[in-house]
């Protein structure tokens, strides 16, 4: 007896992950009413994985699709989906990664899996705001295979003080990458790179949802079957840059700046399978 | 009918069994299902009181225990029938209007069966808060380590679905069939009825009574670890003050002094804190007139900001009639009124049953409060069963006062679990039937 309550305070102590107090933050920590506050730079460790195998593809424009508007369609599949509306009815609330594997509503990373594609008032809660070195992370699950579309809903957005300057559309390219764990051991990254993708800027919370999808609904994404985290970086497309009275250069504190304030991510349709 | 010829006495085991098993659920607390053993145990009381009816040659103690329930049902047929109960399935009012008296009657019934032992009784009713609070202990510790709520005070946020939330006001628990965050205050109600069990070890002797105080310590250590180990103090202070009882019942050697002490004591903390309710509402119906210290004592506090919008909520006039007399219409539910967590039962008892219902809740716990004194002093029970129920009494309602939990999870919308429908209340009914004693001649009681 006596030689067995060491052993099952032992098992508590050995028990305790406190997954719940890993990463914990600041009142204001990627909450802050100040712009410059809110920039996610975090890329989770997953620069400094072991051996890489890097492959890149490029969307073609024919499979990259842009849309802010208020009903859309995926090709290949006549049923509509609405972007904005109500929250019972939109895409994104039927859609969203937390409610497919609930671990994905932990962690600052929730704010790209909930659901929610637009501001709805909550401001810096609702989106991660990136600068251009783009953010990582490990998913919370392994993927094992993504359905339809890969995609995510995003815009520009600018701590610029006058609100009344109407500011155009911009147009951005994306390296959006997969980190995929090999029998190797090693990991193969699969990026897509994503040119000329137009989203609004500061246009009345208007969000554009950026997407893909292979040429056959019944196909899937095979390339990233087995990814264990992603990457996105963005940046502007030359011309974008004069139409702004602003710069992305970060370190410049004179001007106003521009960041990319990403909403939600997609990572296929929800029979999509994470294990 | 012969009392040995009766179907209850010839099975009276297995009645016993099943009233047991069902208010072990009740306070192993099944979430959103616990309304079943709410049901389950109303058939079973219904039947007991009929058996003690017929059974019982003395109707006087029968008569006594009316009171109670008339009163209970009042306030059930109030919580059930009322606006606020349309925000509920019908199944789970019913179960509410029945369950209320029915586990009154419940421990009533099971003390007249007389096939168990009290101390048993007591020990079943712990083990099956014990073992919620076991896993919501070791659920807690796996996710938020130890001391959590002091560790991480100055950086507490985590994210869920992007909006941050305060780790150190929460714990894990098992809800229904699912772990999940529920905050400290619910979660610790649990442990600190577990942790009443620790007085009654000042009466058990560990030499002659091992078992009795392996189990009593086993329950007990159980709720004080949980309330360490986040670490509560607040519910640790509440606990100590309530065992206080049981150290004057020990340490005392004039039993009747003792007593005397502790009803006296309990007396004028009864009585000021109706005296203080009462001057709020007069306060509230008349528009809030009250300035300077009377303001910040009767409106505009820390406890009180809370409790405030429901007041006013409680005296809007149409037509000049109160539409909230019998509790807040469904309207104010949805509202900032209803779902504000005010932390105080009584005020909470004012949303769900109104004026009314609240006052009748207030009256039947003096009138128990009555019986329970009079339970300390004529019930042949031994000191450490007395200690442990009465100090599971008393931190129960010290607790609810100041720390009552209607909103069970920070994630969730619909986490509204009123009072009324709470199966710890249930819980502490039994306990309050069990130990029911009117001032009757001579105890009544059926044996084979």
């Amino acid at each position: 007896m006596n030689k067995k309550i060491p052993l099952l305070l032992f098992t508590i102590f050995a028990l305790v992950s406190c997954a719940k107090t890993e990463k914990l933050y600041g009142a204001n920590e990627y909450n802050s009413p100040i712009f410059d506050e809110n920039y996610y730079t975090d890329w989770d460790g997953i620069d400094s994985l072991g051996d890489k195998i890097e492959s890149k593809e490029s969307i073609s424009p024919t499979n990259l699709k842009f849309s802010s508007s208020k009903n859309f369609k995926f090709a290949g599949d006549d049923t509509e989906y609405i972007w904005s509306g109500d929250k019972e009815e939109e895409f994104g609330y039927n859609h969203n990664l937390s409610d497919i594997e609930k671990k994905f509503s932990y962690g600052v990373t929730s704010k790209l899996f909930d659901g929610r594609v637009r501001c709805e008032g909550l401001y810096q809660k609702s989106r991660v705001q990136l600068d251009k070195t783009g953010f990582a992370m490990f998913f919370p699950k392994q993927l094992i295979k993504a359905t339809k579309y890969l995609g995510f809903a995003c815009r520009g957005g600018t701590d610029f003080p006058d609100q009344r300057f109407a500011k155009p559309n911009l147009k951005v390219d994306f390296n959006w990458s997969f980190y995929i764990h090999q029998d190797s051991g090693k990991y193969a990254v699969k990026t897509f790179v994503i040119h000329n993708a137009e989203i609004p800027v500061d246009n009345s919370g208007d969000t554009a949802f950026v997407y893909f999808q292979p040429y056959s609904l019944e196909d899937y994404f095979y390339e990233i079957s087995g990814a264990v985290g992603m990457s996105l970086t963005w940046q502007c497309v030359d011309e974008s840059m004069s139409l702004f009275p602003v710069t992305d250069d970060y370190t410049d504190k004179e001007k106003n700046h521009l960041s990319l304030m990403l909403y939600e991510v997609f990572i296929g349709d929800n029979d999509s399978i994470w294990n | 009918m012969a009392a040995k010829d009766n179907f209850f006495v010839k099975n009276k085991s297995i009645i016993t069994f099943l009233i047991l098993e069902i208010v072990a659920l009740t306070a192993f607390n099944f979430g959103n299902i616990s309304y079943i053993f709410g049901l389950a145990g109303a058939f079973l009381a219904i039947a007991g009181f009929l058996f003690v009816y017929k059974t019982t040659e003395d109707k006087k103690e029968l008569l006594w225990l009316l009171l109670p329930v008339g009163i209970l049902f009042l306030i059930s047929g109030i919580a059930s029938f009322n606006g606020h109960s349309k925000n509920f399935a019908t199944l789970g009012n019913i179960s509410l209007f029945l369950s209320l008296p029915a586990f009154l009657l419940l421990g009533f019934f099971l003390r007249k069966l007389n096939d168990v032992k009290p101390k048993n009784v007591l020990f079943i009713v712990g083990g099956g808060l014990a073992a919620i609070t076991l896993f919501g202990l070791f659920s807690t510790i796996i996710e938020y380590g130890f001391f959590y709520s002091l560790i991480y005070k100055s950086v507490p946020n985590y994210y869920y679905n992007g909006i941050p939330y305060d780790v150190t006001k929460e714990m894990f628990w098992l809800s229904g069939f699912e772990f999940g965050e529920v905050y400290i205050e619910y979660g610790s109600l649990f442990a600190v009825l577990c942790a009443s069990f620790l007085p009654g070890l000042l009466f058990i002797s560990p030499k002659k009574d091992k078992n009795d105080f392996i189990i009593c310590s086993l329950i007990g250590g159980t709720g004080l670890l949980t309330l360490l180990v986040i670490p509560n103090f607040k519910a640790l202070i509440v606990v100590a003050l309530a065992s206080s009882f049981a150290f004057i019942l020990k340490y005392l050697k004039n039993h009747q002094k003792a007593t005397k002490i502790v009803s006296i004591s309990l007396l004028s903390v009864v009585g000021l804190g109706i005296l203080f309710f009462v001057i709020t509402l007069i306060n509230a119906s008349a528009g809030f007139k009250f300035t300077g210290f009377l303001y910040r004592v009767f409106v505009s506090n820390r406890i009180m900001n809370k409790c405030t919008p429901v007041l006013e909520a409680l005296f809007i006039k149409v037509d000049g009639q109160l539409i909230n007399f019998f509790g807040l219409q469904p309207l104010m539910i949805n509202e900032s009124a209803m779902l504000t967590e005010t932390n105080v039962f009584e005020v909470e008892l004012l949303k769900e049953v109104g004026l009314l219902g609240a006052f009748l809740f207030i009256g039947f716990v003096i009138v128990m409060g009555y019986f329970v004194f009079n339970y300390i002093k004529k019930s042949e029970d031994n000191d450490s069963i007395k200690a442990i129920v009465v100090v599971i009494l008393l931190t129960y309602f010290a607790y609810s006062t100041v720390f009552n939990s209607v909103i069970i999870a920070p994630h969730s919308d619909t986490s509204y679990n009123p009072f009324l429908r709470s199966s710890s209340l249930l819980v502490v009914l039994f306990l309050l039937g069990f130990t029911f004693m009117p001032p009757t001649k001579k105890e009544v009681s059926v044996n084979e």
